[in-house]
């Protein structure tokens, strides 16, 4: 086999080549069906698949219907499941374990201490807004520097 | 020295040939699925992992080339000493990966194989790009060539065992004749490894030959009542490739620079998947036996003892990170 950098290369650039060719046919040819939520049952459904022992409750659907927001029942943990082409992506989380929610009337950015999954934007209608809003903010981390000023506070 | 040849790069047509016919097969039959997203996430893995061996395999030559000459015997290029090597290879192979699963920082490498949530021969190329750089193959490759088997002879079996394993990762293939079953890996065997469902969690780790699961008491069998469910048990939120290739890494780094001990740094990095010193994440073990435990109350039994034993915290929680 001729293994000098020209040919290397050349078997690189043929098989991005390759690559491209390939997804292009995938999409072309199609096949997949993107999920889409229309109510809680399915990303409920998820949700007690993915995380054993979690036992749904009470849910609400993003206006697009590509996310949804389900409370365990008790309301210990918050799920999050999110309509990913034709998968869903879940999370589960305790209270503190949201890094930052800001809000902008009904639409909430929830943000993780998550590499793969940084920042979730989630469109919510106005009547279900406030409500859901005041429960996720109890999942919210209180930040570091508040912890601190705390910590001083009682200590001095 | 005989020349041998290059088994993957002689088969990469046929896995282009192979994907192209299982993606209309998908389209006729709806039996698999093909997502263009991530398709071409894997891809891009694929094509990443074939750079980074160029650009990094020099590493575990050097290594190979360095311990020969500590090699027990000389065994030369008989032709059974490729099937041998063949066999021994794949038996390694099946202790690496178990390894690959169970300790992190090898499983930082190889969860980017297991990252898809979709199970078809583009996943088997969802490869990951740093291999080298884990210096697993100091633990897991040094022992053919210490035996005294050629290093390219050593190369060329597992390449072969690597092609093999292309065209198991399919839904297209229920299920083969029983004695193929017994003996080899095959779609079905392979798509419990690919499964997150807690029944089918660090199972089935062969190579080529699945008696190795069978001996070592890691094989199950894929039923139909238990549909397999694809990926990792926290699943991607990202197609982004370097994301994929990294997040265990960042993972590993951000717990081990936090760890409030020495022994709890060690944990995280070496430990298992999910490791975490008050038991409060959840490795495989911990989610196995929390449904062991809930298949016990669903039938009105009493937990298995090694499913209690495996559980310290009952309501611990999956963390954001």
């Amino acid at each position: 086999m001729d293994d000098s950098p020209l040919a290397i290369l050349a078997i690189l650039a043929v098989s991005a080549l390759a690559v491209g060719a390939l997804i292009v046919f995938n999409r072309l040819i199609g096949g997949w069906q993107d999920v889409r939520f229309e109510d809680a049952s399915l990303p409920s459904q998820r949700l007690e698949e993915d995380v054993v022992g979690f036992r749904a409750g009470e849910g609400v659907i993003a206006a697009d219907g590509l996310a949804a927001l389900v409370m365990e029942q008790g309301e210990a943990r918050l799920g999050l499941v999110l309509a990913r082409s034709s998968r869903c992506v879940t999370r589960v989380v305790r209270p503190g374990e949201i890094a930052r929610l800001e809000a902008d009337g009904a639409r909430f950015h929830i943000h993780f201490n998550d590499f793969t999954l940084p920042r979730v934007t989630i469109d919510l209608d106005d009547a279900s807004a406030q409500g859901w809003g005041e429960r996720m903010r109890r999942f919210v981390r209180q930040s570091d520097t508040q912890m601190r000023g705390e910590g001083h506070a009682r200590a001095s | 020295m005989p020349e041998l040849p290059d088994p993957i790069l002689i088969a990469i047509p046929f896995f282009v040939a192979l994907i192209v016919a299982e993606m209309i097969y998908a389209r006729v039959t709806g039996k698999a699925e093909f997502e263009p997203k991530d398709t071409a996430a894997s891809l891009a893995m694929g094509l990443g992992n074939t750079v980074s061996g160029v650009l990094l395999g020099f590493i575990a030559l050097a290594w190979f080339m360095y311990i020969e000459r500590f090699a027990l015997f000389d065994i030369g290029w008989a032709w059974w000493a490729f099937v041998v090597c063949f066999v021994l290879d794949d038996f390694l192979y099946y202790w690496s990966h178990r390894f690959a699963h169970t300790v992190r920082w090898w499983w930082a490498d190889h969860v980017i194989h297991h990252s898809s949530q979709h199970y078809n021969l583009s996943t088997a190329l969802r490869q990951p790009w740093l291999s080298p750089l884990t210096f697993k193959f100091i633990f897991f490759g040094s022992w053919l060539v210490l035996l005294g088997f050629p290093i390219a002879m050593v190369a060329f079996v597992g390449a072969l065992n690597l092609v093999y394993q292309f065209w198991i990762h399919t839904e297209a293939v229920k299920r083969l004749p029983a004695p193929i079953e017994w003996l080899f890996n095959t779609p079905s065997h392979h798509r419990v490894h690919h499964a997150t469902n807690p029944l089918y969690l660090d199972r089935n780790y062969a190579g080529v030959f699945i008696i190795w699961d069978r001996m070592f008491g890691t094989f199950q069998e894929e039923l139909d009542a238990e549909k397999c469910r694809y990926g990792i048990v926290k699943n991607l939120g990202t197609y982004n490739p370097i994301r994929i290739c990294l997040h265990e890494w960042v993972g590993i780094v951000k717990d081990v620079s936090s760890a409030k001990s020495f022994r709890d740094a060690l944990g995280y990095w070496l430990g298992p998947p999910g490791w975490s010193p008050d038991g409060s994440r959840e490795s495989s073990k911990i989610i196995k036996a929390r449904w062991a435990e809930q298949q016990a109350a669903k039938r009105g039994e009493a937990a298995p003892d090694d499913a209690r034993a495996a559980s310290p915290v009952q309501t611990a929680a999956t963390p954001a990170e």
